[in-house]
């Protein structure tokens, strides 16, 4: 008992993971930056309607192409439509389909990681080979050959994104998810009678979970640049429906008249991935086990 | 064909040659307000659209001061410049964010310290035992961008209207072109190979423990 007490106490920092993970993530300024301007956009993407000071689609041709005033924020289009509402009716359609694709690739690209971990030998062989061969393409490149297999919509965008994000999900929760398999608990769980599929779901996605979620934080920004690129090439969203690469596809023709029309849109997209990836790269910082504060 | 690589290839030695030179910059001058000032820049590099940006370029160069055309290739080596910089200025923001944390890796190394501890001067240390340890990861990604570069092209392109592969790939979409679109996916897919080939054997040149006997 002596010796126990001569020991120092535990360092102050060895608390619960959890909590450590949460300082170590509000201590990163920028982080907290990037979670800011997240919370906006999702704000302006949940009440959109009620915030917007016009509906999206209402013409007056009256005012066209206006600059700036206190009755158009941001003025207002080739069809007199109020730019800001535009704006805050496209965060739907932009950072929707980057969120549903980007979730969508993480849940099949780690179903897809998982089992070829869990089944090992010809099928991880093979599975991994296959995504060698889509990974060997340009990401952007695939995307835009599966939006144009598929034509231009609100969910072939999804689609297509998405589909372009499953390999790299998974090739990441591969690694894992392959390190738990040798480990004593999954044995002990077919041990016990476990199927198949509940080792899957409940022994190898929670070890799989931390670097899913920092991917998934990390890609958004991406997906919502790569989403709106296709429409701005006319293969994703159509015109009348509000979207910021539509929008700049748009504007381009009016660049001279009305340069307003490309900033608004343009300093939206940049402003939403800059927060986004500002919030992933500080979710890495907070869940990478290997940094110490 | 040829255009695009012209532009790829200009865009990327641009990419290079500002991304290390910031990048060796930020990790000597460590934690200076140089190297904050440029970590936020090659952040919104990174996260600004290349068609915003190309607009940008083509409204202030173009549209205001008339320096350069907004488009097309009839100007010669003026009409690259926009393009080119459009495209290298996000691969050059990736690869100074890159260059800047191999390096800083590297000068925490041993060797590196022993090398000071003996006399020898900064510069030649920086030279000749940091920069070549720093430079193999860098080249990886140089391989990777060099992907991104032709894959941006199509976007960059279609702003500029610059008659290249990209701007048929779009054309080939919007018309319904079926196998000029599969040739030409199968070509940027076939450069993307070539491109990362290129990238493996000259890993086996930088770094002496690589060879492919």
């Amino acid at each position: 008992m002596r010796s126990a007490a001569v020991l120092p106490a535990p360092p102050v920092t060895a608390r619960r993971p959890r909590a450590r993970s949460w300082n170590r993530f509000v201590r990163r300024r920028t982080a907290v930056v990037g979670a800011v301007i997240t919370a906006v956009f999702a704000l302006a993407m949940l009440g959109g309607p009620w915030v917007a000071p016009y509906p999206p689609t209402a013409v007056d041709y009256n005012h066209t192409l206006t600059p700036p005033s206190a009755a158009h924020l941001l003025g207002t289009d080739d069809f007199g439509r109020d730019i800001l509402s535009r704006l805050i009716a496209a965060t739907r359609y932009s950072l929707g389909m980057g969120l549903v694709a980007t979730c969508l690739g993480a849940l099949l690209g780690s179903a897809w990681g998982i089992a070829t971990a869990f089944y090992g030998r010809q099928f991880d062989n093979v599975s991994m080979r296959i995504v060698d061969i889509i990974l060997a393409f340009p990401g952007f490149l695939l995307a835009i050959a599966i939006a144009a297999a598929l034509g231009p919509g609100l969910w072939n965008v999804v689609l297509a994104v998405g589909l372009y994000s499953i390999p790299t999900f998974a090739r990441l929760v591969r690694g894992p998810a392959l390190s738990a398999m040798g480990q004593e608990f999954v044995m002990a769980a077919r041990a016990l009678g476990a199927r198949s599929s509940r080792i899957m779901a409940r022994h190898l996605f929670p070890v799989a979970l931390p670097s899913i979620l920092v991917l998934v934080s990390l890609r958004i920004g991406t997906a919502i640049l790569i989403a709106s690129s296709l429409s701005f090439l006319g293969l994703g969203i159509q015109p009348p429906t509000p979207e910021w690469g539509a929008m700049l596809a748009t504007a381009r023709d009016f660049l001279g008249v009305a340069p307003q029309l490309v900033l608004a849109p343009g300093l939206t997209i940049s402003v939403a991935v800059l927060g986004f990836n500002l919030l992933g790269d500080g979710i890495r910082d907070a869940l990478d086990p290997r940094l110490r504060d | 064909m040829q255009p695009t690589l012209v532009l790829s290839l200009a865009s990327t030695v641009l990419a290079v040659a500002l991304g290390m030179a910031v990048g060796i910059l930020q990790a000597v001058r460590r934690n200076s307000l140089g190297d904050y000032a440029s970590t936020v820049g090659s952040v919104l590099g990174v996260s600004t659209p290349s068609f915003f940006l190309g607009l940008l370029l083509i409204y202030v160069f173009a549209v205001d001061l008339h320096w350069f055309p907004t488009g097309g290739t009839t100007a010669g080596l003026r009409s690259l410049v926009l393009p080119a910089v459009t495209l290298g200025v996000g691969a050059a923001a990736a690869i100074a964010r890159f260059t800047r944390s191999s390096l800083l890796e590297v000068l925490g190394e041993d060797f590196v310290r022993t090398a000071r501890a003996k006399g020898v001067r900064e510069p030649w240390v920086l030279a000749h035992h940091t920069l070549r340890n720093a430079l193999i990861p860098v080249l990886t990604l140089v391989g990777l961008q060099f992907g991104f570069v032709l894959s941006g092209a199509i976007i960059v392109e279609t702003v500029f209207t610059y008659p290249g592969l990209g701007w048929l790939l779009i054309q080939s979409i919007s018309f319904r072109d079926y196998p000029v679109l599969t040739a030409e996916i199968l070509l940027f897919a076939l450069e993307f190979l070539l491109i990362n080939l290129a990238v493996d054997l000259l890993y086996a040149a930088l770094d002496p423990r690589v060879s492919y006997a």
